[in-house]
C-alpha cells in the first residue's frame, strides 16, 4: 500500500512560544521557544532533568505550562486537554493496554473518535502492514518481544494520522543492535509519510541518526539548535562541544591574530567574542604530520597511541590533546611530530 | 536432621514441604471438612420431639427450605433467601460505588498523610462489630439527629426512629464492609499505571471510555477480593440484621441462628445452611464466568 499523501514542508506548523513550566520552586522549562515546520524530524536532546520531555507532555497536553503558547497550524493548542489535540504519543513504556489485543489496541484511538466501523478496520490493516504486524495482530502486548511492542505503539499512534507524532525515548527499552535498526527504519517511515516527528532522547548517536534537527536542551534552556552537521560542527557553546561527541577544548586568551593557548599562538577565522574563553575541536579534525604544517602547527609528543582497529587514537603532549586518525601501526608513545589544527576547524565557543 | 542446602531446590522444597502442611491438613480436616461433612449428614436427619437429633433419613428439611411446610407451600423461606442474595448484592455495590473514590482519593494523598487516611478507614474495624452496630441503634433512635431530621423532611412519621428498618441493615452492612473493599482496591490503585491513563487520553478517549479501558482493568485483582471479601461474608451476616432489622427483617444468617438456638432444630437449620453455601457458590461462579470477558489477571 502507498502512504497516504502529504503535502510538502510548507514552512511553519507547530510553534511552542516562550513555554515556561514550574513545579513548585523548580523550574522545568524557562522559556522555550521553538519553530518546528511540517515534515520534519525534530529532536529534543539532552540529560535527564534538562526539560526535554516535559516540553514533549506539554505539547501532547499531558502537562500544562505555568506560561507560554503552543500553536499547531495557527490554532492554540493550549487550552484543549490531550484527547483534544491532533497530535499523538509514542510513549517510553509503550503504555500499551494489557487486556487489548494488538488490533484493539492500534484501533483504540479511531474507535475513541467514533470513526465509522470500515474506516477503523481500514486503517488498523494499513498501521499493521505499515510496522509488519500482521502476524501478531490477535496477540495481547505480554505476548510479544520489545521491538514488537514498540512497533505497536507507533502503530497505534500513526493509525490516527496525528499533524504531529511525540516520541517519548522510545528506543531506550531497546537492546543496541536493535536500536541502531529501529532508527532506520523509524527514519525511513517518517520520510515516507512526510509527518512531523518530535523525539525525545538523551542518546545523541540516535539523535544524529534521525533528525533533521536537533534541539539541544540544558537546564530547561534550548542550548543550540540546528542540523545534526550544524551542532556537530559548530557547537556555541562548552556544553554543545562536549554533549555531542567528543572535543578538545582549549583554553586561552584573545589575540590580535587569533587565539593564545598555553601551548602557542593559533590563528582562527572569527575574532573570539570574549577576552578569554574556550576554543574546540574534534579529535577527528587534527591533522598528524611528519613536516611542520604551514598554519596552526604544533611541534607535540605522543603520549598515549591506542589502535582501535577502524582508527587510531592518540593522545599528545604538551598540548593534551585527543586525536582520532586513521591507523598508522608505527606511531607510538614518545614520538615526536606535528599537528595541525586546521582553521576551519577551530570553532570559537560563545561561553 | 541436616537441611541446610536441601531445602533449595524446589522439587526438594516441594517434597519437605508436603511435611509442614500437616498441620494444616489435620486443622482443614478436623474442622472445616468432618464438620462440613455431618452438617450435610445432619440435614437429612429428623428433629425428635425435645429437639434432639433423630437420624431417620428425610429429605423434608430441603422441602421446607424450599417453602413446603405442614400447611401447604409459603413464600416466607424463598424470601428470606433471595431477600439475603439482595442485600449482600446491594451492599457490596454500594461498598464498591463507596469504595472507588475513596480509594483514588487515599491514593492521591501525598505519602505523609495517605497512610493517615488509610487508619481513619480501618479503625473503626477494630471496634467489635457487636458495638458497632449497637452504637447505629443509638444514632438511628428517634430523638437523635438522622431520625430527626428525616422526621422534618416527612420522611418519617414523628417521634418514629430509623431503626429497626431495612435502611438501618443497609446502613449497618454497608459500614461493616466499606474497608474490606477500601483496603484492597487501594492497594491496586496505588500501583496504577497513569501512563495507561496518559496513553487513553492521548488516543482520544472521553473520561468514561479512559476510566473503563485504562483503570477498570488494573483495579480488577483489588476489586475481585474486595467482592468477594464482603459478599460471602454478606450472605451469611445475622448479627446486623438482628440488630439493626427488627423480628419482620429475617436474613437467612438469622434463619439459621434461630434454628440452632430457639428452635433448637439441627437438621433444618444444617439445610439452610447448605442452601445459603450453595447460593453464595453460584453467586461466586456467575462473578468469575463475568470476569472472565474482562480479564482478571
Amino acid at each position: 500500500m502507498t502512504a497516504v499523501a502529504r503535502p510538502p514542508a510548507t514552512g511553519k506548523s507547530l510553534s511552542i512560544e516562550n513555554v515556561v513550566k514550574r513545579f513548585g520552586d523548580f523550574t522545568a522549562l524557562g522559556g522555550v521557544s521553538l519553530e518546528v515546520p511540517s515534515g520534519e524530524f525534530l529532536t529534543l536532546l539532552g540529560p535527564s532533568g534538562c526539560g526535554k520531555t516535559t516540553l514533549l507532555r506539554i505539547i501532547a497536553g499531558l502537562e500544562v505550562p505555568t506560561e507560554g503558547r503552543v500553536v499547531l497550524l495557527g490554532q492554540d493548542l493550549t487550552p484543549l486537554p490531550a484527547n483534544r489535540r491532533p497530535v499523538n504519543t509514542v510513549f517510553q513504556s509503550y503504555a500499551l493496554f494489557p487486556h487489548l489485543t494488538v488490533r484493539e489496541n492500534i484501533a483504540f484511538g479511531l474507535k475513541s473518535r467514533r470513526m465509522d466501523k470500515q474506516e477503523v478496520e481500514r486503517r488498523v490493516r494499513y498501521g499493521l502492514e505499515i510496522l509488519q504486524l500482521e502476524k501478531f495482530a490477535e496477540r495481547l502486548p505480554h505476548q510479544l518481544s520489545g521491538g514488537q511492542r514498540q512497533r505497536v505503539a507507533l502503530a497505534r499512534a500513526l493509525v490516527n494520522e496525528p499533524q504531529v507524532l511525540l516520541l517519548d525515548e522510545p528506543m531506550s527499552a531497546l537492546d543496541a543492535k536493535l536500536r541502531a535498526e529501529v532508527q532506520v527504519q523509524l527514519r525511513r517511515l517518517q520520510q515516507q509519510l512526510g509527518l512531523t516527528f518530535i523525539l525525545v532522547t538523551h542518546d545523541q548517536d540516535e539523535a544524529m541518526a534521525v533528525s533533521d534537527r536537533i534541539a539541544l536542551m540544558r537546564m530547561g534552556h534550548l542550548e543550540q539548535v540546528g542540523t545534526p552537521d550544524e551542532v556537530y560542527e559548530r557547537p556555541r557553546t562548552r556544553y554543545a562541544a562536549e554533549f555531542l561527541g567528543a572535543a578538545n577544548l582549549i583554553k586561552g586568551q584573545r589575540h590580535p591574530m587569533g587565539f593564545e593557548a598555553p601551548f602557542g599562538k593559533l590563528a582562527l577565522n572569527r575574532t573570539p567574542p570574549w577576552d578569554e574563553g574556550y576554543v574546540a575541536i574534534r579529535p577527528e579534525r587534527v591533522r598528524l604530520s611528519e613536516v611542520e604544517p604551514r598554519q596552526n602547527g604544533l611541534r607535540v609528543r605522543v603520549r598515549e597511541a591506542v589502535y582501535r582497529g577502524a582508527y587510531q587514537e592518540v593522545w599528545l603532549e604538551p598540548c593534551d590533546l585527543r586525536v582520532r586518525t586513521a591507523p598508522h601501526p608505527t606511531l607510538q608513545a614518545g614520538q615526536e611530530l606535528w599537528a595541525e589544527l586546521p582553521v576551519d576547524s577551530l570553532v570559537v565557543l560563545d561561553e | 536432621m541436616v537441611w541446610f542446602g536441601e531445602l533449595t531446590t524446589p522439587a526438594q522444597l516441594y517434597r519437605r514441604g508436603l511435611w509442614f502442611l500437616l498441620p494444616a491438613v489435620v486443622w482443614i480436616l478436623g474442622l472445616l471438612v468432618i464438620p462440613g461433612l455431618s452438617l450435610v449428614a445432619l440435614s437429612f436427619a429428623e428433629r425428635g420431639q425435645y429437639g434432639e437429633v433423630v437420624w431417620n433419613f428425610t429429605l423434608e428439611n430441603y422441602a421446607r427450605l424450599l417453602g413446603f411446610g405442614l400447611f401447604g407451600w409459603s413464600p416466607d423461606t424463598v424470601l428470606i433467601l433471595l431477600r439475603s442474595l439482595w442485600v449482600a448484592f446491594v451492599t457490596t455495590l454500594i461498598c464498591v460505588l463507596l469504595a472507588y473514590p475513596l480509594a483514588f482519593f487515599i491514593a492521591s494523598r501525598p505519602p505523609r498523610t495517605r497512610y493517615l487516611w488509610l487508619a481513619l478507614v480501618i479503625i473503626p474495624f477494630w471496634t467489635n462489630l457487636v458495638i458497632r452496630t449497637y452504637a447505629w441503634q443509638m444514632l438511628l433512635a428517634p430523638d437523635f439527629p438522622f431520625a430527626k431530621l428525616a422526621q422534618t423532611l416527612g420522611l418519617l412519621a414523628p417521634d418514629a426512629g430509623l431503626y429497626p428498618s431495612p435502611l438501618a441493615v443497609y446502613i449497618g452492612m454497608i459500614t461493616a464492609f466499606l474497608p474490606f473493599v477500601v483496603m484492597p482496591l487501594f492497594s491496586s490503585v496505588e500501583r496504577l499505571d497513569w501512563s495507561l491513563v496518559e496513553a487513553a487520553q492521548d488516543l482520544y478517549a472521553s473520561r468514561v471510555r479512559t476510566f473503563f479501558q485504562a483503570v477498570w482493568p488494573q483495579t480488577l485483582p483489588g476489586l475481585t477480593v474486595g467482592v468477594i471479601l464482603t459478599f460471602i461474608p454478606a450472605m451469611g451476616m445475622f448479627v446486623v440484621p438482628d440488630l439493626l432489622g427488627g423480628a419482620k427483617y429475617l436474613l437467612v444468617g438469622n434463619l439459621i441462628q434461630q434454628q440452632f438456638y430457639a428452635s433448637r432444630d439441627w437438621p433444618y437449620g444444617a439445610a439452610v445452611s447448605l442452601g445459603l453455601m450453595v447460593m453464595t457458590l453460584v453467586g461466586l461462579a456467575l462473578y468469575r464466568r463475568r470476569g472472565k470477558d474482562v480479564d482478571l489477571v
